[in-house]
């Protein structure tokens, strides 16, 4: 016991001054990497806005004829309703004016909420989300070509795009010797997917 | 390790004195004498309290010191200690200054270790000088023999003989003769020396020399191959007084080695030149430490605290430097990065003023030029996958109008990448051969028709053949990628259980039937 007391007082003294040591470095090693680290950081930043920068001027003239070239196509689309805010209003609107110039017994419809487009192959939008509104449509059709002639007035006077996704026409009540026009045939009951583009938050387009 | 034990000191101890040797750096200059008894001891204790703690080699040169020639079991570690021990306890009694030197082993038997068993017997001539050690906590690094580290100096004297006699006279203890063979340590004999001048000098070494070859050849030590090489460390008159009377015979060749050379070869100061060789030794000592030594573990403990301090203050010192160093790369390098943060910020902020200079002359738009044609891809590649049942019904429309006694009950018709999905069954995996996914197309109409033949008068065979006519008039059409009759009239397969009339009058039978068209709908082609 007595010579560990002597050896720890021979000790104590440097193993304070490897304890002052140990810190002072600790210290420096701390304050230089922290230093490192913020340095390194703005030149991250800096160099990635260089980057950035030079890459835009260097793409100037790609810029001028990508906008000369596909510009009034995205000005058309945002025309036609699929770049921008869908418009339901006008997707009704089409379908009320269609199911009267056709005559169809019974237009039911119902528009889901919107959502985020989940694509089953690779479809590159850039900044643009791709959102969708399922319009599931209840028809009464006096003949099969009724559904033909109102997909195809809908997809002529709506603004938007749609998509048929799925379609069932069912023949009402088996066959009859006369036909009653104020009576509906057959029953369609279809799924139509609207899409449209447009950008997230505070970005959306408006032209 | 040994260059920052400090001034190291030698003190080197005989029977009725000792000279501390001090030391300035790797090389020795002062020697301070102390006699063996109170008053000698009482001043090197004064000695120590003043003098800075530093590290002590004990250098020890009596006539106290035994050698004996033995072997033991070629054993290591526990087991050679206790074999030591026994030994020890058996020749040396009462000491605890007990040595092994290795020297080869037995080329017979169970080939044993050769070793020289050395003790110093008499400790208590070395106890009061290492007890002020000890007391004063001086870092001792070991106690050392000198006819033991004397072997050290064979090489630097180019002292290769199979026998070699090695004699040399130290102040402080005397004539000291050590025999050689094969450069190992056999015996050595320490004799009295009188005060120079007092008797002749040559006369009196050779005189013992005569009684050290006795002695030998009465142990016949001496190899008969080869003649004894006789070394005599002096210096000035005394060398010439020797080599007066070293004539070489047959038997023996005298080689004299002049001390003032000696101590040049071992960077002692040039005003070594004494017939004396203890300043030898001791510089020996500091720059040949042989790793034997007498010494106790509780002796050196002192010194193994000593090597703990300054390992701690190394561990400090590299801890600093270390940390120093690399902070100051990191600093250099943030500098480094600093500047280039600078540069590239520099660059950022004009390139993106020529940007906007040269933007200027663009059309305004209300999203950038990439987001323009990202939409406008993205819009087009939706128009190719817009679907629509028209043309799917349209080709089946053409078939039914050729087979008018098909009437159709029902309709389904839905999109898929896949054409083998069914969405009526989508787990289903049957073992049916897969329609193979074509590249040509962007995706799959596909339709199941439910349908009945019109006046079906229980003819299966006729109703089966029509149907199969619509089936191939369609499979015909060139968009048709598959067409299948899910369901026939009939069921003929084995696993169906079938019920029906078989009267001729067979009203109110029906012929219902359902079949898939699967249309594949090509990229470029717009559906609807």
């Amino acid at each position: 016991m007595r010579n560990r007391q002597v050896e720890w007082r021979a000790l104590r003294g440097v193993l304070g001054v490897l304890l002052i040591c140990a810190l002072f470095a600790a210290g420096m090693l701390t304050a230089s990497n922290f230093f490192w680290r913020e340095m390194n950081r703005d030149y991250q930043t800096n160099f990635a806005r260089f980057r950035e920068a030079s890459r835009h001027y260097l793409a100037v003239d790609d810029e001028e004829r990508v906008i000369k070239a596909q510009y009034p196509a995205f000005k058309q689309l945002y025309a036609r309703g699929v770049i921008g805010q869908e418009r339901r209003l006008s997707w009704v609107e089409a379908l009320r004016a269609a199911g009267t110039a056709l005559q169809v017994p019974k237009i039911d419809y119902r528009i889901d909420t919107q959502k985020r487009y989940e694509p089953e192959i690779a479809l590159e939008s850039g900044p643009f989300e791709v959102n969708v509104s399922d319009m599931q449509l209840s028809l009464g059709l006096l003949h099969e070509g009724d559904l033909t002639r109102l997909l195809t007035a809908l997809a002529r006077d709506s603004a938007g795009l749609f998509s048929v996704e799925r379609c069932e026409v069912t023949r009402e009540g088996g066959l009859r010797s006369t036909l009653d026009t104020s009576e509906a045939q057959l029953r369609a009951e279809c799924l139509l997917r609207w899409f449209s583009l447009d950008r997230s938050g505070d970005l959306k387009v408006q032209l | 390790m040994k260059a920052l034990q400090g001034e190291a000191r030698v003190l080197l101890i005989a029977a009725d004195r000792a000279l501390l040797f001090l030391g300035a750096g790797r090389h020795l200059q002062n020697a301070y004498e102390f006699t063996a008894g109170e008053s000698g001891w009482a001043a090197f204790a004064t000695y120590l309290e003043s003098a800075p703690p530093s590290p002590l080699y004990v250098l020890v040169d009596v006539v106290e010191e035994e050698y004996r020639q033995d072997t033991i079991p070629h054993v290591r570690g526990r087991d050679r200690a206790s074999v030591l021990g026994r030994k020890y306890a058996r020749m040396f009694r009462g000491t605890p200054y007990c040595l092994a030197l290795d020297q080869g082993r037995e080329r017979e038997g169970r080939r044993d270790d050769r070793v020289l068993l050395t003790a110093l017997t008499k400790p208590e001539s070395l106890s009061p000088w290492i007890e002020e050690l000890v007391k004063h906590g001086i870092p001792l690094i070991g106690i050392y023999s000198l006819p033991v580290l004397s072997a050290g100096l064979l090489p630097k004297i180019k002292a290769q003989a199979s026998n070699v006699l090695f004699i040399s006279v130290q102040q402080v203890s005397g004539l000291r003769q050590t025999f050689y063979r094969d450069g190992q340590l056999k015996i050595s004999r320490l004799a009295q020396m009188p005060r120079l001048g007092s008797v002749p000098y040559a006369t009196y070494v050779l005189a013992e020399l005569a009684k050290l070859r006795r002695y030998l050849n009465s142990l016949a030590l001496v190899s008969r191959e080869s003649p004894l090489a006789i070394y005599i460390l002096s210096h000035g008159a005394l060398l010439e007084e020797l080599a007066e009377h070293c004539h070489n015979t047959e038997g023996e060749q005298y080689f004299l080695v002049d001390n003032a050379e000696l101590a040049q070869r071992l960077g002692l100061p040039a005003t070594v030149a004494s017939p004396f060789s203890d300043a030898i030794f001791a510089q020996l000592l500091l720059t040949a430490t042989p790793s034997a030594h007498y010494a106790q573990r509780h002796e050196t403990r002192f010194f193994k605290l000593h090597q703990a301090k300054i390992a701690l203050l190394v561990a400090s010192l590299l801890l600093l430097v270390g940390s120093a160093g690399w902070s100051a790369l990191r600093f250099i390098d943030a500098m480094g990065l600093q500047q280039q943060s600078q540069d590239a910020a520099q660059k950022a902020t004009f390139y993106q003023e020529r940007f906007a200079l040269a933007r200027r002359g663009l059309p305004p738009t209300v999203v950038d030029a990439a987001a323009i044609k990202a939409a406008v891809s993205a819009a087009t590649q939706l128009e190719t996958l817009k679907a629509s049942p028209v043309p799917s019904w349209q080709i089946l429309g053409a078939a039914l109008s050729e087979t008018p006694q098909v009437t159709v009950d029902k309709l389904s018709w839905y999109r898929a990448f896949d054409p083998n999905r069914d969405p009526a069954h989508p787990r289903e995996t049957d073992s049916k051969p897969q329609i193979e996914r074509s590249s040509a197309y962007a995706f799959y109409a596909i339709t199941d028709l439910e349908a009945h033949l019109a006046d079906f008068a229980g003819d299966y065979r006729l109703a089966m053949a029509t149907i199969d006519a619509l089936a191939a008039r369609l499979r015909a059409t060139a968009q048709v990628q598959a067409v299948e009759v899910k369901r026939y009239p009939l069921d003929l397969s084995p696993t169906a259980s079938v019920a029906g009339s078989a009267n001729a009058n067979s009203a109110g039978q029906t012929a219902a039937f359902t079949l898939r068209i699967i249309l594949g709908v090509a990229r470029a082609q717009q559906a609807g």
